[in-house]
């Protein structure tokens, strides 16, 4: 649905490349968290993707028309949701869905009667009044209302409440699920990575470390405990493929990055026995070089 | 369906649920043919994406544990308990040979071995 293609960015000429991107695709259903430190590219990512900031070099393409050269015509199917954009502040809610509502041809008035109930936002009163937690729901109602197949969400979910990220990502990955919509969030919030995302897209100074599902990558970052058996002759074991090893001859462990179960059987052939741990995502993420500070 | 996970742990969410889920219908919690919740209802009750919910339900079918029918629902399937048990049962000789290789290895003697799982039958 969305491929890139050497994509650089810079913000001014012959200044610090903030984004570079040799090729990236989202075409699944689910939500997908970009992360990275600040200032790592997320939000530039996530502006050209929506067809708003014109790369330097390269292309976002929806459906293969190129998102900066053809916005008036893909902007009813990608919707960006950021912090800098204003809701008109002297409406009441309600007066700002109804504005919003008739500008859109394409406005989903079920899903509508739905969430508002749901999110419980005080419509009566002047957006201007609203929290920002409020806020932020008010324009989730706003976004998936308008129907659309790419929902890019960036940095909403910081300094918001549990209680109001819970709802948010409920609501997302519902809207997700049944409008088989792709969603990118811009988050550094782990815990909610874990229980909302499917996939990963972790970035480091403009560069991508890894781009992967979360349940293959607890299926292949592992640590082995090793410990000897009287079986075992005294063969090396270097030669395993590992990450890090730490081997006395008698106990060790191993750390890989290409979990494989024939490893478990090697090992166990040359007389040693293990035992199997897994990683949290945290370190996980702190493996792969990245870093949420 | 009493089921909690934690995202937090290693063992992916999936695979923490597919192993509560077959839990709880060899031990006859969920009794065969009875129909598990909706992917939607289960990931709005456990806070989890519905991927992951998806992914779960696709492993039991592949295990032949349920029966998923499209837009009806998930179905636990006839026989499910007693294979299910029958496989318990089975890696449980499977583990109890382990551990007398294991004792075999060491010299420790059947009397011995079996003292030591009597000791620790009590504190586990």
């Amino acid at each position: 649905m969305i491929s890139i293609q050497e994509l650089q960015h810079s913000y001014k000429k012959g200044k610090k490349t903030v984004l570079n991107i040799p090729t990236l695709t989202f075409d699944e259903l689910g939500v997908t968290g970009i992360v990275g430190h600040n200032g790592s590219g997320k939000s530039t990512l996530l502006s050209c993707v929506a067809g708003l900031t014109h790369p330097t070099q390269g292309r976002v393409r929806y459906q293969q028309r190129d998102t900066w050269q053809h916005y008036e015509s893909i902007k009813k199917d990608i919707q960006l949701v950021a912090d800098e954009i204003p809701l008109y502040g002297s409406e009441t809610g309600w007066q700002l869905i109804r504005l919003v509502k008739s500008l859109d041809s394409n406005w989903n008035q079920a899903l509508e009667d739905e969430l508002i109930p749901e999110l419980m936002i005080p419509l009566d009163d002047k957006v201007v009044k609203l929290s920002r937690g409020e806020r932020t729901k008010l324009k989730i109602l706003l976004t998936l209302c308008r129907n659309p197949k790419v929902v890019l969400i960036d940095e909403l979910t910081n300094d918001l409440d549990v209680e109001t990220r819970r709802i948010v990502f409920k609501k997302l990955d519902a809207y997700s699920f049944e409008k088989e919509a792709t969603i990118l969030v811009a988050t550094n919030i782990i815990h909610d990575i874990e229980r909302f995302a499917n996939r990963i897209v972790l970035l480091k100074e403009g560069q991508i470390l890894a781009t992967e599902d979360i349940d293959s990558l607890k299926n292949r970052f592992k640590k082995i405990s090793l410990k000897k058996t009287d079986a075992y002759k005294g063969t090396s074991i270097k030669h395993i493929h590992h990450d890090e090893l730490k081997w006395d001859g008698s106990t060790g462990s191993m750390i890989t990055s290409a979990f494989d179960s024939q490893v478990l059987t090697s090992l166990e052939q040359m007389g040693i026995a293990t035992k199997l741990e897994n990683f949290p995502l945290e370190e996980i993420i702190t493996r792969l070089g990245g870093s949420l500070k | 369906m009493n089921i909690s996970i934690n995202p937090q742990a290693p063992l992916p969410i999936y695979a923490q649920l597919m192993e509560q889920i077959k839990s709880l219908i060899y031990s006859g919690h969920i009794s065969t043919g009875s129909n598990l919740p909706s992917v939607r209802q289960l990931a709005e009750q456990l806070e989890v994406n519905s991927l992951t919910i998806q992914k779960a339900y696709k492993g039991l079918e592949a295990e032949g544990v349920i029966t998923i029918k499209k837009g009806v629902g998930a179905f636990v399937k006839e026989g499910a308990a007693q294979q299910g048990q029958e496989a318990l049962a089975v890696q449980l000789d499977q583990d109890i040979q382990t551990a007398i290789k294991s004792a075999k290895s060491q010299d420790v003697g059947v009397d011995d071995f079996c003292g030591r799982v009597k000791e620790t039958w009590e504190s586990v």
